[in-house]
């Protein structure tokens, strides 16, 4: 789960609001018909980006497990970086099967998971190995 | 060879490591003043400062570097004051500043000075930056860092991996790199770690970031480092041995976070390094020491690759050559024992061991032919890099 509650701000509030709806969104550059990531800021260009909704699938480009100490021992935090199908990249939490090893290239699809507990914390994309 | 743009002539560093109770500007204040002294300068005889910071300036505003440095030291009148950030490249870009600066007649002595103190007592140099991450829980970097990517441990952890798998990269050749730094930093007083490593120690090292171990990775130190630039015809008349500054150059790839074909595989280091070198007249192989930015093993590795000392996806085998690094190898890699062994005062750390060994200062780890010296910094995830070409006048 992600490691610490956040929330929404006006940057983020299109992405995490189409996280809380089950959506995964994006840019699509209308002029180019391609796809940016979803912290690109459409706002420079309404007329020519529009925010979308992704597929939700994507393949591992890189991952890691990141060690650390937690209340209750120790923790393993497996992460990395997702490349969608329409293109762009994303850094995330990703879940698989242990054990983990070999994971790049693995093909991967969208999941949510609330941040916190608190009804203003954000709900984020994780991604599952298929 | 080109003629020297500049000549840093001052090199103040403070107490560096676990030193508690004192503040970055503080640090700041006392590295200005050791830096003067040992160019054999008075404080007055400064026209120009360059401030720049480090984690403080990020998780304690309080305790930043800013401008009001030259009220603490008491400069007036100067004729240039600014503060630079460019993370890890910032070292290097502040001695680009202020060549240029000096060849133009903006200020004739600039102090240069970086500090940084990040380090509580009873309290670990992770936990320093995994506060800076959750202490903004909204935003783009809140949801990169609450899914894992926490810190640069864990980023550069994704650039490591992705090296490893296009290319075959191991965590042993990793090692070799932690190993001979360590090496070097037993023979470097100011060094924090010294006490020689294996390539098991490494491999037996706890997990920080899959595949970094402890031993791929920085320490964490307070203190402060300054300089002091001149013009070489000035360098001359004062009390230390000049080392000119001769070629620079920068690239900042950027993008971090976003779809970038090169993360891992290639860093600015491919651009702005041949730049550098053909602004000092210089091939690779008239380079005498190395001193790269090696906040991770893997930094040093994909920087030599991006420099040429070797090909692209060639660095693990490279540097596990047996006699390539450490002491008495081929390649004089990283002579005071780097970020991973000796302090981690960011991008002056290589620069200060390259003015020390340009000098002919560093006792028993001087390396004999020391006049041109290949300098790094590198910030961000990979995202800033800055080189440097110094060395004896």
């Amino acid at each position: 789960m992600p490691l610490f509650p956040i929330t929404s701000n006006a940057a983020t509030a299109d992405y995490l609001d189409g996280a809380a709806r089950g959506e995964l969104r994006v840019v699509r550059d209308t002029e180019t018909d391609t796809y940016l990531e979803p912290r690109f800021d459409a706002s420079v260009d309404p007329e020519r980006y529009e925010r979308v909704t992704a597929s939700g699938d994507g393949t591992i480009v890189s991952w890691s497990v990141a060690h650390g100490k937690g209340a209750d021992g120790p923790t393993r935090t497996l992460f990395g970086i997702v490349e969608l199908a329409e293109g762009p990249w994303l850094w995330v939490e990703l879940r698989a099967d242990e054990p983990w090893e070999h994971l790049g290239g693995r093909a991967v699809r969208v999941a949510f998971e609330a941040s916190g507990p608190a009804e203003e914390h954000a709900t984020l994309p994780i991604f599952i190995a298929t | 060879m080109s003629a020297a743009k500049a000549a840093v002539v001052g090199l103040g560093i403070t107490e560096l490591g676990k030193v508690y109770g004192r503040s970055a500007p503080q640090f700041g204040v006392e590295a200005v003043r050791l830096a003067a002294a040992d160019a054999g300068l008075r404080l007055d005889d400064i026209d120009g400062l360059i401030v720049s910071g480090g984690l403080s300036d990020m998780i304690s505003p309080a305790n930043a570097m800013t401008l009001s440095l030259a009220t603490d030291l008491g400069l007036e009148d100067l004729n240039l004051l600014t503060v630079m950030q460019g993370y890890g490249s910032s070292a290097a870009q502040t001695v680009q500043y202020a060549a240029m600066a000096i060849a133009a007649g903006t200020a004739e002595t600039i102090a240069i000075v970086w500090a940084d103190a990040p380090l509580q007592e009873r309290r670990g140099g992770g936990a320093a930056y995994a506060s800076q991450a959750t202490s903004t829980p909204a935003g783009w970097n809140a949801i990169t860092s609450t899914s894992g990517a926490l810190t640069a441990n864990n980023m550069y952890a994704l650039a490591a991996r992705r090296h490893m798998d296009r290319f075959g990269t191991t965590s042993e050749q990793l090692g070799h790199i932690a190993v001979a730094q360590r090496d070097w930093a037993v023979m470097n007083p100011l060094a924090q770690l010294r006490d020689p490593i294996t390539l098991e120690d490494h491999q037996s090292s706890r997990w920080i970031s899959e595949p970094f171990h402890l031993l791929d990775c920085c320490l964490v130190s307070n203190g402060g480092i300054a300089l002091i630039v001149t013009s070489a015809e000035r360098a001359a008349e004062l009390a230390q041995p000049a080392v000119g500054v001769y070629g620079w150059a920068q690239a900042h790839p950027g993008r971090t976070g976003m779809r970038n074909d090169d993360f891992g595989i290639v860093s600015g280091a491919a651009r702005s390094g041949p730049r550098a070198l053909e602004m000092a007249g210089l091939g690779l192989d008239e380079i005498d020491i190395v001193e790269l930015y090696d906040c991770y093993s893997f930094t040093t590795l994909i920087t030599l690759e991006d420099y040429g000392f070797c090909g692209k996806g060639e660095g693990g085998a490279f540097v596990s050559e047996p006699g390539m690094l450490g002491p008495g190898g081929k390649l004089k890699l990283n002579t005071g024992g780097g970020q991973l062994s000796s302090y981690y005062m960011w991008g002056m750390t290589p620069l200060s061991e390259a003015i020390i060994q340009a000098r002919g200062q560093a006792g028993e780890r001087q390396v004999e032919k020391h006049d041109r010296v290949l300098v790094s910094g590198n910030g961000g995830v990979l995202d800033y890099h800055g080189t440097l070409v110094i060395g004896t006048v």
